[in-house]
């Protein structure tokens, strides 16, 4: 969640990006992605890229606030550490 | 977060503790800003072959030179390491932003525009100056400037864009050499330009590599 956190709310990042930047593997970013749409965290679209289907990943607003939320909670817990 | 199914996890699938959670969100957050890097490194390397060398060989074609070198031979070859650098910036701006769509996409497209166009501004401006009398001396105080200058600015609205610290130090940088060099007079600029903004964007181009390449071991753990 905190690599598609660094885009604006109206942007969304392609799969084979946002596994380059986990350097994970498609199974293992696949199985967390999973997780976080059952969560309504992450939102999926499938689109294409001239012939290639593409699936481009973003957070919801409720996946956004529940990230900050989190950070928040961690910094609160760990005194104030930025 | 509240979320059961989510505890950030480390690679062998423990729990992280609050400070490592925060510690890899960080990383992944960095990783992000200088997964930039590799093209920004890219960029940079390349003003840094066009202006070291090409200023330098410029330099060597002015009237006085320790170095006698022609002068039409030194014009190509500005010319040639110019456009090169105008197309490898073009190329590696437009794949800063793959992989992403909406509004960060757009800025990343219209700023990697900018580049080429400022650069063909730049010339054409130049050629018209020449054609309406101003003398080759001055033409060579103006191009080395203001292609400075541009490049400057152009960092500077980077950083502006993406919040790097990093452009803003080079932007700033290349405004102050771009100026400075402009106040030396032709042909000392050139030599000025050579060293400075070539090898300033030189070591810009290792620093900014090395710090992206350390930022991949990291979120890799």
């Amino acid at each position: 969640m905190s690599t598609l956190a660094t885009l604006d709310a109206d942007s969304s990042m392609s799969f084979p990006r946002v596994q380059e930047l986990l350097d994970m593997t498609a199974g293992n970013l696949s199985t967390h992605l999973r997780k976080l749409e059952e969560a309504n965290y992450v939102s999926q679209e499938k689109a294409f890229k001239g012939r290639t289907p593409v699936t481009y990943l973003a957070l919801t607003k409720q996946g956004r606030r529940a990230f900050e939320d989190y950070m928040d909670q961690l910094r609160e817990l760990l005194g104030g550490a930025s | 977060m509240n979320v059961q199914t989510t505890t950030p996890e480390d690679a062998e699938g423990d729990m992280l503790d609050p400070a490592a959670a925060l510690a890899l969100s960080q990383a992944q957050t960095k990783r992000v800003a200088l997964d930039e890097s590799g093209p920004i490194s890219l960029i940079l390397a390349s003003w840094a072959v066009a202006w070291g060398v090409g200023f330098l060989i410029v330099w060597a074609a002015a009237p006085g030179s320790p170095i006698p070198i022609p002068a039409l031979f030194a014009n190509v070859a500005f010319a040639v390491l110019t456009v090169a650098g105008i197309v490898i910036s073009t190329i590696a701006g437009m794949k800063m932003n793959a992989g992403v769509r909406g509004s960060a996409a757009f800025s990343g497209t219209v700023y990697g525009l900018s580049w080429p166009l400022s650069m063909i501004g730049v010339f054409v401006i130049g050629t018209a100056l020449l054609k309406a009398g101003l003398p080759p001396e001055a033409a060579w105080v103006y191009y080395p400037a203001m292609y400075g200058f541009v490049v400057g600015v152009l960092y500077i609205v980077g950083a502006a864009i993406w919040q790097e610290k990093s452009q803003l130090i080079i932007g700033i940088g290349m405004l102050v050499i771009a100026c400075g060099a402009s106040l030396l007079g032709y042909p000392m600029n050139l030599l000025a330009m050579s060293i400075l903004a070539g090898g300033g964007m030189g070591v810009a181009a290792v620093i900014i590599g090395v710090l992206g390449a350390r930022s991949k071991r990291a979120t890799r753990g």
